[in-house]
This record gives C-alpha cells, structure tokens and sequence, in this order.
C-alpha cells in the first residue's frame, strides 16, 4: 500500500488542535472571571469591616459628646442652676442630632433595612425629653416627678432592648456575612482547580497533538524526499537506457550499411544515423533543463545545423553556415518535428543546393514572432537545378510537408531572387506555449 | 607505420561491434574487446594499447572510470569515456578523475574520430614535454 494514502485516512490534526485551544481559552477566560469576581468581593469585605469600624468610631463619639454635655447636667444637680440645665439637653438633642445623621448614613451603606438606629434615636429622644420633665417636675415641688421617673425607668429598658437588638442584628448581620463569603471562596477555588487542572491537562493535550502533527509532517517530508530521490534514480536509468538504445540502433545502421554495396544506400543510413542524433540531443537537453514540459529550441537549432556542416564536407566546395536563431521555448513534438524538419533542409542544401559551385553559404533563421518562423536560405543553385528536392523519391520533402502538417504549420519553398532557394516554415506556437514564448 | 591499437571496453555486444567498424575505417586497429571493468585493467597490461574506449557503465563490480583511473595510473594510456550518462555527478567524477576525453552516446562517426584524435594529441604532447623535462645523462 502506498504510504501517503495511508496518511490521508487520518484524522486532521487541525479542527482537534483548534477545539481544544478555543476551551483552553475559555478556561483561562473563567479563570480570569472568578479572579475578578474574587479580588471584588474581597475589597467589599474590607469595605464592610471598614464601615463596621466607622459605626463603631460614630457611636464611641456619640458616648464622648454625651458624656460632655452630662458635665452641665451635673452643674445644675450640685448648683440647681436652669441654664445648665438646657444647656445640657441643649448639647444632648444637638450630639443626638449629629451623630444619628452620620450613623444614618453609615448603617445605609451595612443594613439600609434595619429600622433598629430609628428605634434607639427615638428612644434615645424620649429618654432625654423625661429627663427634661421629670426636672421640671421636681422643680415645681408638686412631686410628680416619680411618675416620670418611673415612665424613664421604663424607657431605659427599652433603650437597652433596643441596643440589645441592634448587636444582635449586627452578630447575625457579620455571621451571615463571614458565612456567605466561605460559601463564595469555597466555590472559587474550586472553579478555579478544576479550570486549572482542566486547563493544563489540555494545553497537554494540545502540545501533544502538534508535536505528533509535527512529527507525522517531518515523515510525510521525509517520505517525500525518499520518493523523489527514488524517482530522480528511476529518471536517471531510463534516461541511460533511452541513450543506450538510440546508441545500439545507431550501431545497427553503421553494422548494416557495412554490408551495402549501393553509396546512395549507405548515405540513407548515415542520414538516419544524423536523425537518431538529433533525437538524442533533444532528449538530452530535456534530461538536462529538468523540465520535462519544453526545451529551448533555439540553442537545439544551432547545434543541429553546425553538426550537419561538420559532418557533411563538400568536396571542392566551401560551404559557411549562417544562424539568426531567436530564443523559443517549445514543447518536446514540436522541437522534435522542426528538429526533423531542418535537417531535412539544411542536408537537401548541402547535397543538391551547390552542385558545381566552388563557395555557397546556408543562412538558417528562427523568429518567434507570431507565426514562428524556421527559415533556411541558400544562395545556390536554386530549384531548377534541384533535383534532390524535386523529385521526392527520398524522404526529403515528403518528410518535411508531414511533419509541417503534424505542427499545423505551413511550408514553402521558393526560388531566391538572387539565386538559391528559401523554404519557410511558419507555425503556430501550441495554445499552452504562448506565455512562454520568449520574445 | 603500424595503425595505432585501441581497446574496446563495452558490455553492449552491438555498440561494440559498431565502434570496432568504425575503428577500423578509421585507420585504427581493435587490440580487443572486454565488457567488465577488471578485464579492462588487465587487458591493457597485457597488450599496451595505445588508447582505450571505455564506456563508464560496465559488468561487474567498478565502474570504467575506475577502471580507466587504475590504467592512467599503471600504464598512462589515455583514455576516452563512452557513456550514455550525461547527469552533474557522472560527468564531475569522470573529469576530475584525469585528463579524460568523453563523447555522449550515441555519437557519431565525426564525434569519435575527433575524440579520439584529441587524447592521442594530448598523449603526444604530454610524452613531448616529460622528454623535454627529463635530466640528460
């Protein structure tokens, strides 16, 4: 089985790594949100013993001012003096007056329900009041002070029932409080573990599954590169092979020519020996370039015609070769056809083109304009004098106007104005090659 | 003057026959044939060609460039190397293995007659130089 296919059946790491990081996130969130809510409820508890704290201080300067003015009272029992006498329930409404305002505002902030400050004031109020009259009473000798006395006697029990009950709402008040808060600091701490383990035993959970990504990636990459490294050998041997065998096909021709006593025979087999040539150099240039989509023609060209110019020397004539050869990248049929298609030119030229003649000159071109162009021009006899290309009793032009068909091309062959002939094949470049022209 | 001796060492049995015609009406004479590496070493001791072609792809265990490093150093024949590998490492080793011509299968008959024209050159002018270069008694 291959092993890439094998990969594909697994799970995807990425959906698990990014779930399991959306909850991690949301645990940190909850970790955060119990952290605030925590912090917040410990600032109110100090607030709220803070606030314990200023009752405490308003009721202590309460007893303070109280006891100040009770020094006038006492003035006025030893020196019967009247104007101590309102002077002290004078400084006693006013101490009362100004202290249950700020115990108001204290008590509003710890137990805005409780109505136990508006009892002990309004006790507090009588209480002086029958204080006031039972003196005035006792003042006016009709001795009725002792029922006023005895009414304070009750108002007494009451004002202590009444601080009774207001330490008493302050107990339950502060036990409720520091229960509430247990509850509250109990259920965060474990909201607070369970995120905590949670959280972590998931961060390990995700490292885990990106590490094993990670792993399964540098496999996979590494299989990769095996495969490739496999396939480069594989491409190497057939390459030698491909070489080997247009290598022992060229040696059949040599062998079996040896055996013709025809020298037109002979030469055939040359020519399909310089074709076999010619095929070898595009594969190898395509071998070479590693792209195995398209060659650069042109460098191909060059070599193809000076390679036939080596190795068919006229005798007693000096043939010069001519290129104007523009870069074009084409694909492997069509280099391989106009590959063909110019030796089949070049060879006609040399073999039928200067019959007769001392010097002569082949000009071979290539443009990648659009139509392309292979031209190849020589200044020779020209097609009167051409039987070679007239009579297509060899491949020659037979070849040619084939394989200018199998490139949806045209071709023609013309007389030069100053003597020699001009074959032109012009060519469309193929549909997915037109990008890759270079101009 | 006796024609000039060549071995052949190639284990297609087709190139080798090929490049033995082609030796020939070149002038040369075939001083044999052998398809492996080990074989080539020591046919060249024994018969002291004066050049060897070598395809680098041979039987047995080495390879000819190997074969043609152990004959430069034992005998100093030139060689020149027939290979149909033409890839960056294949072609590296066979040049920085010695003075070596190569020429790319399949070639042609101008191809070989020039390479081998060009080591034998280059054999002569070296021999020249080392004779040059040598004390007189």
């Amino acid at each position: 089985m291959n092993p890439h296919e094998a990969k594909t059946t697994e799970p995807k790491l990425e959906p698990i790594v990014i779930g399991t990081f959306i909850i991690l996130i949301a645990l940190v969130a909850g970790i955060a949100f119990f952290s605030d809510r925590s912090t917040r409820k410990f600032f109110e508890s100090m607030l709220w013993v803070d606030e314990i704290h200023a009752v405490i201080d308003v009721a202590k300067d309460m007893e303070l001012d109280l006891r100040e003015a009770e020094s006038a009272l006492r003035s006025y029992i030893i020196g019967g003096d009247h104007l101590k006498r309102d002077e002290y329930l004078e400084k006693a409404s006013a101490c009362v007056d100004l202290h249950f305002v700020k115990l108001r505002e204290r008590m509003d902030h710890i137990a805005p329900e409780s109505g136990s400050v508006d009892r002990i004031e309004s006790l507090l109020r009588t209480r002086i009041k029958l204080l006031n009259e039972s003196q005035r009473q006792y003042e006016s000798g009709q001795g009725l002070q002792n029922e006023v006395l005895q009414r304070g006697s009750r108002s007494m029990e009451q004002l202590v029932e009444a601080f009774q009950e207001f330490a008493n709402q302050g107990h339950q008040l502060l036990t409720s409080r520091i229960s509430e808060r247990q509850k509250e600091a109990q259920t965060m701490q474990t909201a607070m573990a369970v995120s905590g383990i949670a959280g972590a035993a998931l961060a390990a959970f995700a490292l885990l599954l990106i590490l094993r990504g990670l792993a399964n990636r540098r496999e996979a990459g590494r299989q990769m590169l095996a495969s490739l490294r496999e396939k480069e050998v594989l491409l190497k041997e057939i390459h030698h092979r491909v070489k080997n065998n247009l290598q022992i096909i060229s040696s059949l021709l040599v062998l079996q020519s040896e055996k013709l006593k025809d020298s037109g025979a002979k030469e055939i087999f040359a020519e399909c020996g310089e074709r076999i040539q010619f095929m070898a150099s595009v594969h190898q240039q395509l071998y070479a370039s590693g792209n195995l989509m398209r060659i650069e023609f042109g460098k191909n060209l060059s070599d193809i015609a000076s390679n036939l110019m080596r190795s068919h020397v006229l005798t007693g004539c000096d043939v010069t070769l001519e290129t104007r050869v523009s870069p074009l990248k084409l694909d492997i049929d069509t280099s391989q056809a106009l590959g063909l298609i110019a030796t089949e030119l070049i060879l006609n030229s040399l073999k039928h083109g200067f019959k007769g003649r001392e010097s002569g000159r082949i000009v071979v071109e290539l443009l990648s304009e659009d139509p392309c162009k292979l031209i190849v021009v020589d200044n020779g006899i020209g097609l009167q004098g051409n039987a070679g290309i007239g009579s297509s009793a060899r491949m020659g032009v037979g070849l040619v106007k084939a394989l200018t068909r199998q490139i949806r091309g045209a071709f023609e062959l013309v007389n030069e104005s100053g003597g020699g002939t001009r074959a032109t094949i012009s060519f469309p470049l193929p549909g997915d090659l037109k990008t890759g022209a270079t101009p | 003057m006796d024609p000039l001796r060549i071995l052949i060492a190639e284990d297609e049995a087709v190139t080798a026959t090929a490049l033995e015609l082609e030796l020939r009406s070149m002038g040369y004479r075939v001083a044999g044939i052998v398809d492996t590496a080990e074989d080539v070493v020591s046919a060249a001791d024994q018969l002291h060609p004066d050049l060897v072609l070598m395809d680098i792809t041979l039987k047995g265990v080495l390879d000819g460039i190997t074969a043609a490093v152990a004959i430069r150093g034992r005998t100093g024949i030139p060689v020149v190397f027939l290979t149909a590998h033409a890839d960056e490492t294949t072609m590296q080793r066979a040049v920085f293995s010695g003075p070596f011509e190569y020429i790319l299968k399949p070639f042609s008959h101008t191809e070989l007659k020039t390479a081998i024209e060009t080591s034998l050159k280059k054999q002569q002018t070296e021999s020249e130089k080392r004779s040059a270069s040598a004390p007189t008694a």
